[in-house]
């Protein structure tokens, strides 16, 4: 049993019973995570402290089993258990918690929850499971990743979102999804003259790709419970990576909403592109600025395929939106646009944290001068 | 990121490398020649080159060094705080024919030391085998890193020259700074860790001496 890998919370247990006190483990740990269920109220507090104690039981737990008594006599049982103990413990205790806890954060985080899965819904069709251009131009995938197949990595993220019922389950549906991801651009990558590896830049598109055909209803929760609640994993090595590319994802998929959120809610479309421009290039706010010439940019791209693209103004005819001119100048307009917005929000986003360093250090300034005065 | 476990002794260090530059610089070429051909080769290589870990023997330490690759098209500049948040070190990579590249460099400098703090920061000259269409003297390169306390190598992902070097002094200058960290660190420090979970009480204790923090 000691050689076998953990996929779940069932094979944890089985794991822990194996082990010389493992039942009366995972009787205590069961018990002492049904304690924590006494109240749940919807805040970050309480979550941070079920993850406090979490992380308490499964340490005193850990040395129960990994420590035994010298009468005992066996020592041995540490030898090769010390990195699926922790584990398959943390596995036990949350599979007791998972429910309320993840109802609790989803409740915390239903509206950007909501936002990636109505931006999932709008960007792809039913059915779709394969990378077409429209979804390419989108996750900024590379053309000749057009045609991958998706199928396997979405349905290991949605299973992230139905399915598991610990942090180990899901870890492992996104390694999955990510090996999946990786295989399959990989071959693409082969079967074209490029040598190149699959890179940072191909992963990211293509998990930006899976999510957006996954439609996941509750990501951004499911995020959050694994940074609070899987405390056995190794977050700067590869669980770190993967969790970080899809984390990524959901960002730029709220990226995209908020794009045509402030698109949509600039009133009627403006009659020529020269005014599309003017009123962008007018918006004092970069990280609006930056958004607005993206929607503008995908705009231009889903006028010149209406069919294809059931965007957020699939309800507005190309007529409406009055852009009629030639694609090449569409182009052109939403390149320049896109590379003076993200200047200006790279700018702003220094500007900011500048500020807020700013602002610390003159508390911590006028903070020492008191102290010193004191 | 999680709860940090301070019951796990590790006797190996681990240490995050994030790569960072424009696109097209040759960062990932840089990771696939790390995981192919500068480290032990017995070790498996991954499928693909966006991560890669490898074990190094620096100054008789074993470290652990997770290599993240991070997407250089501009569209997802604004995610990158996600990968370098925690890194303890980052290959800032640039493309000496390129001037622009060198720029981007400097400009991701400026974002990790207002972003990030304390990171060992090492600059990559790539495409050293190129040198006829250098667009960025030696002088100049040099002379940035050092004012902002990096170190500068030349590195070709190509041939494979100096890869091997750069990401050693690197982990050594790691390993200092953590040294250097640990002895001005006061006693009680302990990472991540806050007050206030559930205390659990022994089973074998009498019950008037049990207490319990849940709510």
């Amino acid at each position: 049993m000691g050689s076998l890998p953990l996929k779940n919370a069932a094979s944890c247990k089985t794991y822990l019973h194996s082990l010389s006190q493992g039942e009366a483990a995972v009787l205590r740990a069961e018990a002492l995570a049904r304690t924590m269920l006494g109240c749940q109220p919807t805040d970050q507090a309480y979550h941070d402290w079920v993850a406090d104690s979490v992380l308490d039981v499964r340490m005193q737990l850990e040395q129960c089993l990994l420590s035994p008594s010298a009468s005992r006599s066996d020592v041995a049982q540490s030898r090769g258990h010390e990195g699926k103990v922790p584990l398959a413990l943390e596995s036990v205790l949350m599979s007791v918690l998972h429910a309320p806890v993840m109802q609790s954060l989803v409740t915390l985080h239903a509206q950007a929850d909501a936002t990636i899965h109505k931006q999932a819904k709008t960007h792809c069709y039913a059915g779709s499971k394969t990378l077409d251009s429209s979804l390419a131009r989108l996750s900024g995938a590379e053309e000749l990743l057009i045609g991958m197949d998706l199928s396997h990595a979405s349905a290991a993220l949605q299973r992230i979102d139905t399915e598991c019922s610990c942090p180990l389950e899901m870890i492992c549906a996104i390694a999955e999804a990510d090996r999946r991801l990786a295989d399959s651009a990989g071959r693409l990558r082969q079967s074209s003259d490029s040598e190149q590896a699959v890179s940072a830049d191909d992963l990211l598109s293509t998990t930006i790709a899976a999510v957006i055909v996954a439609k996941p209803e509750r990501l951004v929760s499911c995020l959050e419970y694994l940074k609070l609640f899987h405390s056995t994993g190794d977050w700067s090595g590869k669980t770190g990576f993967q969790v970080a590319t899809l984390e990524a994802a959901a960002a730029y998929i709220e990226q995209l909403n908020r794009a045509f959120s402030t698109f949509s809610a600039s009133g009627p479309a403006p009659r020529h592109s020269q005014e599309f421009m003017q009123a962008l290039l007018e918006e004092d706010e970069p990280l609006t600025f930056a958004n607005s010439s993206y929607a503008l940019r995908m705009q231009a791209q889903h006028t010149s395929s209406p069919i294809q693209v059931p965007g957020p103004h699939k309800d507005k005819s190309a007529s409406d939106l009055r852009y009629g001119h030639g694609m090449s100048l569409k182009q052109l307009i939403g390149e320049e646009l896109m590379q003076r917005a993200a200047s200006l929000q790279r700018t702003a986003s220094l500007q900011r944290a500048a500020s807020l360093h700013r602002t610390a250090s003159g508390k911590l300034r006028a903070h020492t001068e008191l102290t010193g005065a004191d | 990121m999680g709860k940090q476990d301070a019951s796990v002794s590790r006797a190996k260090q681990k240490a995050k490398f994030v790569l960072l530059g424009e696109g097209r610089v040759g960062k990932t070429s840089l990771v696939s020649r790390i995981i192919h051909n500068i480290f032990n080769d017995s070790q498996q290589a991954t499928v693909q080159a966006a991560f890669a870990s490898k074990t190094l023997e620096i100054d008789r330490e074993q470290v652990e060094v997770a290599f993240w690759d991070t997407a250089g098209q501009e569209r997802f500049h604004s995610l990158a705080p996600l990968y370098y948040r925690d890194a303890d070190a980052a290959l800032l990579v640039y493309d000496i024919t390129d001037k622009h590249a060198f720029q981007q460099v400097q400009r991701w400098v400026k974002e990790l030391q207002t972003m990030v703090g304390a990171i060992t920061l090492t600059i990559l000259g790539n495409k050293c085998d190129m040198v006829k269409q250098q667009a960025v003297s030696e002088e100049e390169a040099r002379g940035y890193a050092e004012s902002i306390g990096a170190e500068h190598h030349y590195v070709s992902a190509k041939s494979g020259a100096g890869i091997d070097a750069a990401v050693q002094q690197s982990v050594q200058r790691l390993l200092q700074r953590r040294a250097s960290q640990a002895q001005h660190r006061p006693p009680s420090y302990l990472p991540g860790r806050r007050q206030g979970g559930l205390v659990i009480a022994d089973p074998e204790q009498p019950a008037s001496k049990r207490q319990s923090a849940c709510c």
